[in-house]
């Protein structure tokens, strides 16, 4: 009987969290502005290594589509909706629709898509 | 509170819209404060053995805090002086530290629990790995928001090379060892 390994790696990467570190990263990038040990030159190559430029924007894509993030609505905390789970609710029907799913608020949705087309490039 | 949803939701939108001019009343330590509640619940990732781990409370502490700190380069000044005592006498550990070092604690918790499904034959949906991810989606939202257009918060946040280090491989493996 074969001995099977347990597999220590994880069966996927939730794209929320990798398109949420991708912005992270993104963010320390941009906002590394004052002078100091890691410049900007520095960050550069420990990004590229990490996520190259075409995998930086679509990690930012898969996060936008994904249902959790796109179900958020402005009105998600609505204490006087009889439905206390409606921002969980998503248009798709192949969603959970038990219990509260929450993940995103609106002002960090809104504030996000503001931004995140802003993130530099990584030329 | 932590197991009723309804009271959740009021509590969030009562504080939906912070008082962004006083970001001070958000961070007193007396006891059953807003701001020592958040706190605990941002820090807070081993639930007391009579009750079941939550999620939910990492995740709303950091959106509120995330609320608290949105746009304001006063109140995410204030969140860096935030200081804990550390393991030694002499040393203190800043929230920034301690954010970092959650996320970690969960992204390791969460590939634990992963493999511990594969070991056992698990196939249907792992409810606790879903857990996991949605602590970490929180510390993600609250250290984006936090350093966002705000240089010396990155720069705070770049001056251990780990924290670098921890958000680079979350995102890329997943599985981060130390």
């Amino acid at each position: 009987m074969q001995l099977i390994t347990p597999i220590t790696q994880p069966t996927g990467i939730d794209p929320l969290v990798q398109g949420l570190c991708a912005f992270l990263l993104g963010v320390c990038y941009e906002f590394n502005r004052e002078p100091g040990e890691i410049t900007r030159a520095t960050l550069h190559p420990i990004l590229h290594s990490r996520i190259g430029p075409d995998q930086f924007v679509s990690r930012m894509a898969r996060l936008r589509e994904d249902p959790r993030f796109r179900a958020v609505q402005p009105d998600a905390f609505d204490t006087e909706s009889d439905d206390a789970t409606g921002p969980a609710q998503s248009q798709d029907t192949s969603d959970q629709d038990e219990g509260l799913e929450l993940w995103f608020d609106w002002a960090f949705v809104d504030f996000w898509k503001n931004h995140y087309c802003k993130s530099p490039v990584l030329p | 509170m932590s197991n009723n949803d309804d009271a959740r939701i009021g509590i969030i939108s009562s504080m939906v819209a912070p008082p962004e001019d006083n970001p001070n009343a958000a961070f007193p330590d007396t006891p059953q404060s807003a701001g020592s509640l958040i706190m605990s619940g941002l820090l807070d990732l081993h639930p007391r053995s009579d009750a079941p781990f939550d999620p939910y409370r990492p995740l709303f502490s950091c959106l509120l805090m995330s609320h608290l700190l949105r746009n304001s380069e006063h109140a995410k000044k204030l969140a860096r002086e935030i200081t804990f005592p550390g393991d030694d006498d002499d040393e203190k550990v800043s929230l920034l530290q301690l954010v970092v070092g959650n996320l970690l604690m969960a992204s390791n918790a969460q590939s634990e629990s992963a493999s511990r499904a594969l070991k056992e034959g698990r196939v249907e949906g792992n409810f606790e790995e879903e857990d996991w991810t949605r602590v970490m989606v929180g510390y993600l939202v609250l250290l984006s928001t936090w350093l966002w257009d705000s240089p010396k918060s990155v720069t705070e946040f770049l001056s251990d090379s780990s924290n670098l280090q921890v958000v680079s491989v979350t995102g890329s493996s997943g599985h981060v060892s130390r």
